[in-house]
């Protein structure tokens, strides 16, 4: 009779830290169609109004998707902004969306598609912010991002 | 004296000796290689020395120490020269920071370059706030700034274009994606574009250094 409380007891508690496991594994990008990955930004040097973060974009689904915005407590405004460099001139334009065909993998990086940031404030080197993603079809994912130096290249070292 | 001259010019140049007798077989494609090197060689040699004469005299604003300077000054450096703005997030933190980690490659040899970045955006870039964003990336950097008469004038001398774009409720500038590197007498040598990685501008600035 103890015994099989005992038992009852186990399973209950398994059956909590497995509900638990599982909701939190399903809250975690990596579990969605959409993963968001590597993000990244750089320090903002002091008094730059303008920061940029990159974040890596993993279509999963079965479906085509498009990034439609951004959004940080840092910034007043995100944009997503492509950097071209044409017949020697460097050019900056504004994209509505990203693009994102079913199973397809799509790298924010210098030199191409940046979020550009009007910050509200300095963005300093080895700090973290929230930053939130909407997608036309996953909806709204949030995400961490690292801040390394000012002239980082990737979300590694920075150098 | 003729003897010992053709003699070393055989063993040095075997093309240029007009004996062709006295080469043996393995040095036929030795020759052709040598050649090979030399037309390439001579080739971008060539086209160096066409490539169009740059920079000029300009008169700015040094926003570190707040000094009116002309291209004369820094005397006995070579000099970077780029343009950009402290709006632009993505391409100019790019280029600075590829300058910056050139000049720690450098070690020593670093002092005897300088680099400056000049302004497209004067109406924004003030001496503070360009000072502030040059220090960011490296501390030998040097910002310049100047009236847009000024500006307009450095650009012309180095035949960079920029122009303002309206991007929703604010403006970015397109600008010429090239760093000059000019020599400490001041004439044109050679030029790489924005994008060329801390390594490779340290290994051409090595190469002229050196």
């Amino acid at each position: 009779m103890q015994g099989n409380e005992h038992v009852r007891y186990l399973i209950a508690v398994v059956m909590v830290v497995l509900g638990t496991w599982t909701a939190l594994a399903a809250q975690t990008t990596a579990s969605r169609n959409m993963a968001v990955e590597h993000a990244w930004a750089r320090a903002s040097p002091k008094g730059a109004p303008n920061g940029v973060s990159y974040v890596t974009l993993v279509n999963k689904g079965a479906d085509a998707d498009r990034l439609i915005g951004a959004a940080s407590p840092v910034a007043e405004t995100i944009q997503i902004h492509e950097e071209k460099t044409e017949g020697g001139v460097s050019r900056m334009r504004q994209l509505e969306a990203i693009d994102l065909p079913a199973g397809s993998t799509v790298t924010l990086k210098p030199s191409g598609i940046h979020l550009m940031m009007k910050l509200k404030q300095q963005l300093q080197e080895g700090q973290t912010f929230p930053l939130t993603l909407t997608f036309e079809r996953a909806g709204v994912i949030e995400v961490t991002v690292k801040i390394g130096t000012v002239g980082a290249m990737d979300d590694m070292s920075g150098m | 004296m003729k003897q010992e001259t053709t003699t070393r010019e055989s063993i040095q140049a075997p093309t240029a000796s007009g004996e062709p007798r006295r080469l043996r077989f393995a040095w036929g494609p030795a020759a052709a290689i040598v050649l090979l090197v030399a037309a390439i060689g001579s080739i971008a040699w060539l086209h160096q020395r066409s490539a169009p004469t740059l920079g000029g005299p300009f008169e700015l604003i040094d926003t570190k120490s707040g000094r009116q300077v002309t291209n004369r000054d820094f005397p006995g450096k070579w000099l970077l020269v780029f343009f950009g703005y402290t709006h632009c997030p993505d391409v100019c933190p790019t280029t600075l920071s590829n300058i910056a980690g050139a000049l720690t490659k450098l070690g020593p040899l670093a002092d005897r370059v300088q680099p400056l970045f000049i302004t497209v955006d004067p109406t924004r870039d003030t001496q503070q706030v360009l000072a502030d964003y040059t220090a960011a990336f490296d501390n030998r950097i040097i910002g310049l700034t100047g009236t847009p008469d000024q500006i307009a004038a450095a650009a012309n001398a180095y035949r960079t274009y920029f122009a303002r774009r309206q991007v929703g409720d604010d403006y970015y500038m397109d600008h010429s994606a090239t760093v000059y590197v000019m020599r400490p007498d001041r004439t044109y040598d050679s030029s790489f574009l924005t994008t060329a990685d801390s390594s490779e501008i340290a290994r051409s600035l090595r190469a002229l250094l050196q």
